[in-house]
This record gives C-alpha cells, sequence and structure tokens, in this order.
C-alpha cells in the first residue's frame, strides 16, 4: 500500500519535515497543505540567525540535538549551494545585564565571552558580552529550493486553508502538523501564542558583522543578510498585530544607530520575523517519528 | 624671531597681507606663514587625494592646494585595490619606528572614519576574516597587525577543519574602498577650494615658479618623473565579482586571497615583480579562480563583473621625504616626496600623508622667504 502523508503547514518546519520524510520514505504519496506558502510564511521576514533560544519546556539535549543538525546543514550550504541564501557572519552581542551560560556554545564557531574592555567600547553600561561565528540563512531564499526538491521527490503542494486537522485526517494515514501558530486554533492548542517581532530591512551593504544588544532596555540587533541588513527587534507576547508599529520603528532605528553610528545614513523599509535555527534538526526527528508510526501501523520497513 | 604657525580655519576667502598684522611683545610683527601659500600636489590616487586633503588642513588660510594628475578615480591603480588593512612583513618606511608610526597612525584615521556617519559615503567598513596556511606556521601571524588590531586569535579547531587547513588567524580589521574613497576625497577637495588640473607631467621642472612646494605622489610614475630606478613594478592581476554569501575575508599563504567590499569581492592575485604586463593572463586567471574555490566551492557561481591588471608602485622603502631639486638650467623647486607604497598605498595613505605634510610644513618657511 501506499503510505498517505499530509503535512501541514508551508512553513520552514512544514517544508522541511516533508523533504525529511520523502528521503527517509521516498515512496510514500505526500502533500504539503497550506493557507500559506513561500513569501508569505513567518519564517520568510526572518534574518535566519542561527542562535537558540532555550524554551523553557523543551529538553536542552533535545534543543542541542536539533540545532546541531541544522548548523551542518547550513554550513555546508554555505560551503557548496550558494543558491539556499546562506551567509557566515561573526559580530557581538553585548548586554546591560549579566549573561547566562550557553549549554550550546561548542556548536558555533569561536564561541567566547567578551572582555570588561570589549564591552565598554559600546558604552559603558555595557557588563557583559559574547562572540561566535555563526550562520544567517533566509527562508525566502531556501524555501523555494526545499519546494522544489519536494517536489522533485514527488510530493505536491495543496494552497488550502483548514479549519481543523480532522479535515486534513480525511484523505491521510498519517497527519505532520506544522502549522506554528495556527496550531493555536487547528488543534486546537490554547498553549501556543504569537511573540511579536518586528523588524526593518536596509540596504548597507558595508555591514558584514552582526552586533546585537540583549540587554531588556536597548534590545536590539544588527543582522546582515545577503542583500540587505536587518534591523531589530521586538519580542511582544500575546501580540497579534501584523502592522508596522511607528513606535516600535523609531525605537529599533534609535537603538541601531546608537550601536552603529554609519547606519544613519540609510534609508529603511520592512517588516516582521521569528527563528530558523532548529529547523532541519526537527524535521528529521519528524521524519524518524513518522516512519516508526507508518511501520507500527501498516507494517512497511521504516527505511527504504 | 620664532613664530608659532596659526592652525588656519576653513575658509577659502584670502586675506591681504597689508591687512593683517598682530601684537608679539609690544611690537608689531608680520608673520611670514600669513603669506598665501601654492602647493601642488602631483597624482590623484589614494596617496596624492589623502596628501592634498590633510594639506588643506593644515596650511595657513589664503594658500592653496592644486592637484595635477593626468589620471583620476577609475583610471588609478587605487581603483582597483581591495583595501584591506594588512601589511605585508616586508612593507617598510626608513625606521621601525617610523614604519610603525605610520600604520598606527593611519589605523586610527580609518577607524574615526568608520565610528562617523561618513563611513558608508567614504567606503570604510569593519571586516573580519581569515589568514590560513597548511604548510607555514608563522605566515599566518603578522606582527606589525598585533599591537594594532583589537581583535586577532588563533583559528578553533572547528574553524580549521571547516576549512580544511593545519593553520590559521582571524582578525577583524577595516576595508577601504577606493571606488567610493576616492570620489569622497575628491568631492572634499574641491569643496575645501582646491583645484585639480588633468596634465602628464614630463618633469618636475615644469613647475618650477608656479608652485612654492610641489608634494610628489606620483606612484608607478615617479619612476620615470623623478627619475628613481628603485621603483618597481608589482603585477597583480584580480577578478571583482558578486557573491554576497561571502562577508568575511580570507587569505592562503600569501598567494590567494578573497576580499569582500562594499557590492564585489575581489579574488586575487598575482604578486608578479617586475611585470610590465598590462592584460590579464588567463593562466593567471585560472589559478585565481582555481585557489579561491579549492576553498570556498560555493563560489562556482559568483557572477564575474571584471577581471583587472594594476601595477603595486613597490619600493624597497616607501618614500617620504624632502628634497631640494635642482636641474640642469639651474632652476630649483622644494619637493616631499610621498610614493612608493607597493601594495600598501590605501593602507598607509593617512599615515605616509599626515608625515609628508609635517614635511611641507617645515619647509613652508624658507620656501616662502623669498617672497
Amino acid at each position: 500500500m501506499v503510505v498517505r502523508v499530509v503535512v501541514v503547514g508551508g512553513g520552514v518546519s512544514g517544508v522541511g519535515s516533508a523533504l525529511a520524510i520523502l528521503q527517509r520514505l521516498p515512496s510514500c504519496n505526500l502533500t504539503i497543505i497550506a493557507e500559506h506558502f513561500t513569501p508569505n510564511t513567518t519564517g520568510d521576514g526572518a534574518a535566519g540567525f542561527w542562535e537558540p533560544h532555550l524554551t523553557t519546556g523543551t529538553p536542552q539535549e533535545k534543543i542541542i540535538q536539533w540545532c546541531q543538525e541544522t548548523w551542518e546543514l547550513f554550513c555546508s550550504w554555505w560551503q557548496y549551494k550558494q543558491q539556499m541564501g546562506v551567509s557566515f557572519v561573526y559580530g557581538e552581542t553585548i548586554s546591560q545585564d549579566p549573561v547566562p551560560e550557553k549549554s550550546w556554545q561548542h556548536v558555533p564557531f569561536a564561541f567566547h565571552s567578551l572582555s570588561h574592555s570589549e564591552c565598554v567600547k559600546f558604552g559603558p553600561q555595557y557588563q557583559s558580552g559574547f562572540s561566535f561565528g555563526t550562520v544567517t540563512a533566509e527562508p525566502l531564499k531556501f524555501l523555494p529550493v526545499l519546494l522544489e526538491e519536494v517536489r522533485a521527490l514527488g510530493g505536491s503542494v495543496k494552497m488550502c486553508r483548514l479549519t481543523s486537522l480532522a479535515e486534513a485526517a480525511a484523505e491521510a494515514d498519517i497527519v505532520i502538523n506544522c502549522s506554528g501558530l495556527g496550531a493555536r486554533k487547528l488543534v486546537p492548542d490554547p498553549e501556543v501564542y504569537p511573540c511579536r517581532g518586528q523588524v526593518m530591512r536596509v540596504r548597507a551593504p558595508w555591514v558584514g558583522r552582526y552586533l546585537c544588544d540583549a540587554s531588556k532596555k536597548s534590545f536590539a540587533y544588527i543582522i546582515p543578510n545577503l542583500e540587505t541588513v536587518v534591523l531589530g527587534g521586538t519580542n511582544q507576547d500575546h501580540d497579534w498585530r501584523l502592522e508596522v508599529d511607528p513606535t516600535d520603528s523609531q525605537t529599533i532605528w534609535d537603538n541601531c544607530t546608537a550601536l552603529m553610528p554609519s547606519l544613519k545614513v540609510v534609508h529603511n523599509y520592512g517588516h516582521g520575523g521569528s527563528g530558523v535555527t532548529l529547523f532541519w534538526g526537527c524535521s528529521k526527528e519528524v521524519a524518524d517519528i513518522a516512519c516508526d508510526l507508518i511501520h507500527k501501523h501498516y507494517g512497511l520497513p521504516s527505511r527504504l | 624671531m620664532e613664530h608659532t604657525l596659526l592652525t588656519p580655519t576653513h575658509s577659502s576667502h584670502k586675506t591681504h597681507l597689508s591687512s593683517r598684522s598682530h601684537k608679539f611683545a609690544g611690537r608689531l610683527v608680520r608673520s611670514a606663514v600669513e603669506v598665501m601659500a601654492r602647493v601642488c600636489v602631483v597624482g590623484a590616487g589614494v596617496v596624492g587625494l589623502t596628501t592634498a586633503t590633510q594639506l588643506q588642513k593644515a596650511l595657513p588660510p589664503g594658500s592653496t592646494v592644486t592637484i595635477i594628475a593626468d589620471k583620476f578615480l577609475k583610471e588609478t591603480t587605487s581603483d582597483g585595490a581591495a583595501g584591506i588593512f594588512r601589511p605585508g612583513l616586508q612593507f617598510q618606511g626608513d625606521s621601525p619606528e617610523v614604519t610603525r608610526r605610520w600604520l598606527q597612525d593611519s589605523f586610527n584615521f580609518y577607524k574615526s572614519i568608520l565610528n562617523s556617519q561618513d563611513a558608508a559615503s567614504a567606503g570604510v567598513k569593519l571586516i573580519s576574516g581569515f589568514h590560513f596556511s597548511s604548510k607555514y606556521p608563522k605566515i599566518v601571524w603578522n606582527s606589525l597587525l598585533l599591537p594594532i588590531l583589537e581583535e586577532y586569535r588563533s583559528c578553533t579547531e572547528e574553524e580549521l577543519s571547516f576549512y580544511r587547513h593545519k593553520y590559521g588567524t582571524f582578525m577583524t580589521t577595516i576595508l577601504t574602498e577606493c571606488r567610493r574613497y576616492l570620489p569622497y576625497l575628491t568631492d572634499k577637495f574641491t569643496r575645501q577650494g582646491g583645484r585639480i588640473e588633468k596634465r602628464h607631467l614630463k618633469t618636475l621642472e615644469e613647475l618650477v615658479g608656479h608652485y612654492d612646494i610641489v608634494c610628489n605622489c606620483s606612484g608607478f610614475g615617479a619612476k620615470d618623473l623623478v627619475g628613481d630606478e628603485l621603483v618597481t613594478p608589482i603585477r597583480g592581476q584580480i577578478y571583482k565579482v558578486r557573491a554576497p554569501w561571502i562577508k568575511n575575508f580570507y587569505y592562503v599563504d600569501y598567494d590567494m586571497y578573497i576580499v569582500p567590499g562594499f557590492e564585489y569581492i575581489t579574488l586575487g592575485g598575482t604578486r608578479q615583480f617586475d611585470s610590465y604586463i598590462e592584460e590579464t593572463n588567463k593562466y593567471d586567471s585560472m589559478a585565481i579562480w582555481e585557489r579561491c574555490l579549492a576553498l570556498i566551492p560555493s563560489l562556482k557561481d559568483a557572477q564575474v563583473v571584471q577581471e583587472w591588471v594594476g601595477w603595486r608602485p613597490y619600493r624597497p622603502a616607501v618614500r617620504v621625504e624632502e628634497e631640494f631639486l635642482t636641474f640642469d638650467s639651474g632652476r630649483s623647486l622644494k619637493v616631499v616626496h610621498n610614493y612608493g607604497h607597493g601594495g600598501y598605498g590605501v593602507m598607509t595613505a593617512p599615515g605616509t600623508s599626515i608625515h609628508a605634510v609635517k614635511l611641507v610644513m617645515k619647509m613652508l618657511p624658507s620656501a616662502l622667504s623669498k617672497l
């Protein structure tokens, strides 16, 4: 029998999971169903800066495993596949508040704490900081390529707004739920909530290093992408607004130009995003789980 | 009686001798330095333009600075330079102290532009990168850079393994892109009242009687202009490509480099001593391409924008010194030389210019005393 797999969600997690499953089980009949595909997913606005944020509920070892696998994928894209939109960047994160230990610091390159003099050169208020070499991977660039790979492996794509997971399950043997914020209504799971992020993208080709201010008071980041530089940001829990907020724009602009005066000459335009660091690791785990389930329920080999 | 040089304000109006005088120990004294000095800078590359703008700040009010050159902007050797602040270990002035001072003055100069709003229009940026070697451990450390850079360390095991080399260092330094910097300096120069004349000089004697002091910043042109046999071309060939995913610079041994500028990446290079070949050489192209791709295979998709050849105006030591030139005709000219920077013109233009301007100011009273 041909197993019918439906992946709900066309963002980074959905497309990643679809690809990972097809790589493990090329014979399955796979469809991605989503209301939004690139360039309209949450990830499309992201700077794609690889840096794990350890959410309290998820086990640390899992986060580290997933971010490591994603790291290796992005690094190989940078070395061999330029069309995937990956840049390799170094820079600094500084803070007015003390910075906690990072359990993932062995993954990126040359992670080290900044000395006091290295911090205060940005201003006497900066007490701590760290630096590491990392990648930025832009979903806007790599999602189209991954979708092509999904199609090349026989997968298909359907743009459609689902009202429930049951609707997806009607034509599927297994449903992979990668609906992101949509899971709140779709599952439903009231524990899922938005954390609003606003950014602006500017043309500043002289910025080849990142600079992040992790302080609560002056939170800001300057992250180079392929053709633009991302200035951010906000972290507003339970905030559903998708429009640009001019007060946020002003705060972002003021904080970023304080960190980097050379930005003052640019004109700006743009809107808002979130995180890409875990996508490949999670996708592969999803494929593992899916294949085990398929094996258990349908007696098919879990690897072909 | 000793006169202190007045620091001029940025004004382009001329002051007349008769209307200026001041009390000094109860006596009216006319300061010789209030006479308008006519200074000519020969050469409009990065060294000529930097020296000219520095002169405008230092000379007494009412003085004029004129640049005379036959090549400008895209026609200059400076145009093709990657512009990275990274001296070769053979780079030198007349003494180690002079060399160190030139480097530190230059770095401080670019750093102050970097931290200002002028950085983007001037073409100055902060850049991180690597120097790798798989054969020579010492080659990756630069003793001239060590006291200057804030960030300079050995590569980690992961970095070495990722880039597949045995030895390596990582550093953060400054890059100045002449495609932005030369227009920026030219604009500054003309707004401050400077004049530019497009002209090919056969000898500096052509300037006698027209200028009080001449600053010779003619780069490779000095070989013929002042008959300096020590000036030697070191032929450099490069690609300029578009590859926006490359944000750091890379050097491998000394033969290969990848340096991202503002719009384009410079892929290089060659250092052919005493070579006068002006055209690109297809074997050099292949060697550069192969070496760069060996380090970063994704460069195969880089879009080639230009291939370019330049002659680095090398001299065993950069010549920054004054000279009282006398010609067969019996006429004479006061000259301050500032040429022979080789592959380090962009990097050391500020420091050598500051030094050259000091020499000009020292020479000024005697140059003007005839008036």
